[in-house]
């Protein structure tokens, strides 16, 4: 049982911040331009297949494969929003299919280009650490560690630069933004980029410790969608706590019942907010915003 | 005015002014423009197996009467009430496993077995996505999207109970490829006239109220969560019926009758026939399915098809064929002499 | 005594919207509403109708604890609303917004069903002003001219059969002669015998036709009274004055 435990805080808290990222990007993209992105779990399929191709296919060094992909996958966010979502901004229902079919077009020209079956890439950094009597391979530990830069740096961005300003003055209220001189289409993309380069770089770092496949694309947006709907739709900070709250909830459920199961989370997640509290755990302004 | 002069007029200008609910018809060729849309698709489908024998083209014909349903049940939610469900899959997969282990486990006869499972699929499905109703409608669709994903995974997991990823094998399909053509297709023509029933009448009327505005429909003192739970169980039911009937068919269900395929393709075939027209999605149902069977490289790449037809549509052309058929229709002509 | 809010309190994040605000009112009296701009008079209606929950305090109708209840369930008892910004089935014709109400389980309750909703529905949509014949009824209600959806509003309100109408802001953005037409018809129907709580912006419109006025100031109920005692109640102006002066 102790033994569990462990497993559960260590795994867990590496998922955990793998979905942090991922989540966060949802969440980011539906707070700036309130847009619900089902490609979001593209981005993180696209980054790992081209890591695959720089890192293993044509052998390049593991940061320039790194720092390719994650620029391929933000052009591909971007190019997302240009040719598709800018035609077609607040129709609700639209967007959404129309990033559905984006999700599935990506997935399915990547299952032509690559091939079906999984691919497998190798470790960045090799050797692992214990924590007690427990193997910890590196890889994971470097997981953590990127992730938690990541998030700092996006920290930053958001709250630093100009342009994090300026997309949090268009999360606020995108009129009063435009009044400013901002423009929110242009911020509106580059959320998305900055979405897709989460994302991108959650596939990119937990690669090694599982295969490439398809699957993992569907896999990243449901749990995105659970975290970020736990979370509160467009809170930053809710999809952080939720991650984990799922993260750790997977690994237990995958070490006690079966693997299959951990999705399965993820539904129930959604349901039980839903019925309990619809504006998620953190959505505290929530009702201001649906004020009739 | 010169009295015999000619001129052109629309051909259904004449019928339109003159009937309010009541048909005065003037003319054979008024009557045809009527009830020939009407009528003789039905009849093409009815006698198709007298002309085309081939059992290839008969199980083509019953995928697509079988999409039809699934799309036309689609379209209620997703045109009339404004509930755009991403995972019909649900329903189908509920359907099936629900008769397939009535059937194959219990024994219960097939003539039972489908219309209860259909029922049983439909409560279950609704109870899923019951919690989702409360909210707004974006909710709804990113629960849609997981529940059958997060199904496919149950199913896998639980090898012993709902028969893992093997499926279950081995229900009564007593019907030829005939029998099953009629089966589906009169599944089709029944489900069509009462869904159009449905949407048409007072309760279409709510429906087509709480997608315009769910406030103002809550101000008018109508329960709106119970009106979106009756639709979502009606729904629910006829694409569950079509699931039974497929597990039947293929004396199978397994996982992927959850699949995101059966869910876009549905989307793919409502959207290009017509969102909120009944007819459409079920017209589209048809298209895509022989398009993709009569073109075969494309069966590999349908999903990739379905996406991009759909990314296509909705960007460029909202319409819908069935709308764009209709307006075409509407513009015949014919010569009248004024008096 | 039909309406008696009690100590009802609702906050949004930091601010509070309405802040220990109670007050009853009596069957078939106009009650106006009134205070500036973020005092609080659409969210203390919403409150009323149920569309968002108070955080502590009651509603009582007539004695009835319906605090809590949702929307169509108040709406079910005989409360109905309009809508400040309104919110037409923009889609659907008009006469079939008044016909929706017309559906619902109240209205089928009081006229046992008998009767066709939609002879009904223009007989209503004719109360409010529009003309029988125009074409607006046929028309989707997304196309007509603002002050036309005010009256949609009040009908679809009307057709419920209620007995409160809680009206909010009705009379805003609409032009003197729709003001005119429209205050006196709101005299007919409390001679009718409806319950009416008004939520207004302009105060001098409202004072020629409430029974009694409330003033609201940053969710605070600061007095109560007839028009002339709110009229002339230095406070009040203060307020009105002190910000925009709409009151002179």
């Amino acid at each position: 049982m102790y033994e569990a435990l462990v497993i559960i805080l260590i795994y867990g808290t590496v998922l955990g911040f793998t979905l942090a990222l991922v989540a966060i990007g949802l969440s980011l993209i539906y707070g700036v331009a309130r847009i619900i992105n089902f490609a979001h779990g593209a981005f993180f399929a696209i980054s790992a297949y081209s890591l695959y191709y720089f890192f293993v296919s044509i052998k390049l060094n593991l940061i320039l494969s790194i720092f390719f992909s994650l620029v391929i996958t933000a052009l591909v966010g971007g190019a997302l929003y240009r040719i598709a979502l800018d035609r077609i901004r607040g129709m609700e229902l639209n967007e959404m299919i129309v990033t559905l079919a984006c999700a599935i077009a990506t997935i399915e020209i990547l299952r032509e280009i690559f091939a079906p079956a999984p691919l497998g890439v190798p470790t960045f950094i090799p050797g692992q650490i214990y924590i007690g009597t427990y193997i910890v391979e590196m890889q994971r530990v470097l997981i953590v560690i990127t992730s938690v830069i990541s998030l700092i740096l996006l920290w930053l961005f958001i709250k630093k630069t100009k342009y994090g300003i300026a997309m949090r003055a268009v999360a606020q209220d995108e009129d009063a933004a435009m009044l400013m001189g901002i423009n929110p289409e242009f911020m509106s993309m580059l959320a998305m980029m900055v979405s897709a380069i989460l994302a991108g770089f959650a596939g990119i770092i937990i690669a090694p410790t599982q295969t490439v496949a398809l699957e993992n694309a569907w896999y990243a947006l449901l749990n995105g969608i659970a975290i970020v709907i736990l979370g509160g739709l467009g809170s930053l900070w809710g999809s952080l706590v939720a991650a984990f709250i799922i993260g750790y909830a997977e690994v237990a459920v995958a070490t006690f019942l079966s693997s299959h199961l951990k999705t399965v989370i993820a539904l129930i997640a959604i349901l039980v907010v839903l019925v309990i509290k619809p504006s998620g755990i953190f959505g505290k302004h929530r009702e201001l915003e649906e004020r009739v | 005015m010169a009295k015999g002069r000619e001129r052109i007029e629309r051909l259904d200008r004449g019928i339109r002014a003159r009937t309010r609910d009541m048909y005065a018809l003037m003319s054979y060729a008024e009557i045809i423009y009527l009830i020939g849309p009407r009528i003789i698709p039905p009849i093409l489908l009815l006698v198709f197996p007298l002309i085309i024998s081939d059992p290839y083209w008969l199980l083509v014909m019953s995928y697509a009467a079988f999409y039809g349903v699934a799309s036309i049940s689609w379209d209620i939610l997703g045109g009339f009430t404004g509930l755009v469900s991403f995972g019909h899959a649900l329903f189908i997969g509920f359907g099936g496993y629900s008769a397939a282990i009535l059937n194959a486990w219990y024994g219960v006869p097939i003539y039972l077995s489908i219309p209860l499972g259909a029922l049983i699929g439909a409560g279950l499905g609704t109870l899923v996505f019951a919690p989702c109703l409360r909210t707004k409608g974006a909710y709804f669709s990113l629960a849609s999207l997981v529940a059958p994903l997060v199904m496919i995974g149950v199913i896998y997991a639980s090898a012993e109970i709902l028969g893992g990823e093997e499926g279950i094998y081995g229900m009564a399909n007593p019907f030829n490829d005939v029998q099953w053509y009629y089966i589906f297709t009169i599944t089709l023509l029944v489900s069509f006239l009462v869904i159009r029933k449905v949407v048409y009448g007072k309760f279409g009327l709510i429906l087509q109220a709480i997608r315009d505005n769910e406030p103002a429909v809550k101000a008018s003192g109508i329960n709106v969560v119970k009106y979106k739970l009756i639709t979502l169980f009606i729904s629910g039911v006829f694409a569950s019926f079509v699931g039974a009937l497929q597990a039947h068919r293929l004396a199978f269900v397994g996982p992927t009758f959850f699949n995101l395929l059966h869910s876009v393709s549905i989307i793919a075939m409502s959207t290009l026939g017509g969102i909120a027209t009944i007819v459409g999605p079920a017209l589209g149902a048809y298209i895509l399915v022989i398009l993709t069977e009569y073109l075969r490289i494309l069966q590999d790449v349908r999903m990739l098809l379905y996406a991009i037809i759909l990314i296509i549509l909705l960007i460029f052309r909202p319409e819908g064929l069935f709308r764009y058929l209709e307006r075409i229709y509407n513009t015949f002509e014919r010569k009248v002499v004024e008096e | 005594m039909i309406l008696k809010i009690d100590n009802l309190h609702k906050r949004f994040g930091g601010i509070k919207a309405i802040d220990d605000v109670s007050f009853t009112v009596n069957e078939g009296e106009i009650i106006a509403v009134v205070g500036p701009n973020g005092a609080g008079k659409t969210t203390l209606l919403n409150l009323i109708s149920g569309f968002i929950k108070p955080d502590k305090g009651k509603i009582l109708f007539k004695g009835r604890d319906i605090t809590g209840m949702s929307p169509s369930k108040i709406a079910e008892l005989g409360i109905a609303r309009t809508f400040q910004i309104p919110r037409p089935l923009h889609k659907l014709p008009t006469i079939f917004n008044i016909v929706i109400p017309l559906l619902s389980p109240r209205v089928k309750r009081l006229t046992g069903g008998v009767g066709d909703e939609l002879v009904r529905a223009i007989d209503i949509l004719e109360e409010v002003g529009f003309e029988r014949d125009s074409d607006y009824i046929r028309k989707p209600a997304g196309l007509l001219p603002h002050g036309y959806l005010k009256r949609i509003e009040l009908a679809r309100a009307l057709a419920l059969r209620p007995e409160i109408l809680l009206l909010d802001e009705l009379l805003s953005g609409l032009s003197r002669p729709e003001v005119t037409s429209i205050l006196p018809l709101l005299t007919r129907l409390k001679d009718r015998g409806f319950t009416i709580i008004m939520v207004e912006h302009r105060v001098r419109d409202v004072s020629a036709i409430a029974d009694r006025m409330i003033v609201l100031n940053e969710g605070v109920k600061i007095m109560e009274g007839t028009p002339e005692e709110v009229m002339t109640n230095e406070k009040v102006i203060e307020i009105y004055v002190g910000r925009r002066g709409e009151l002179a």
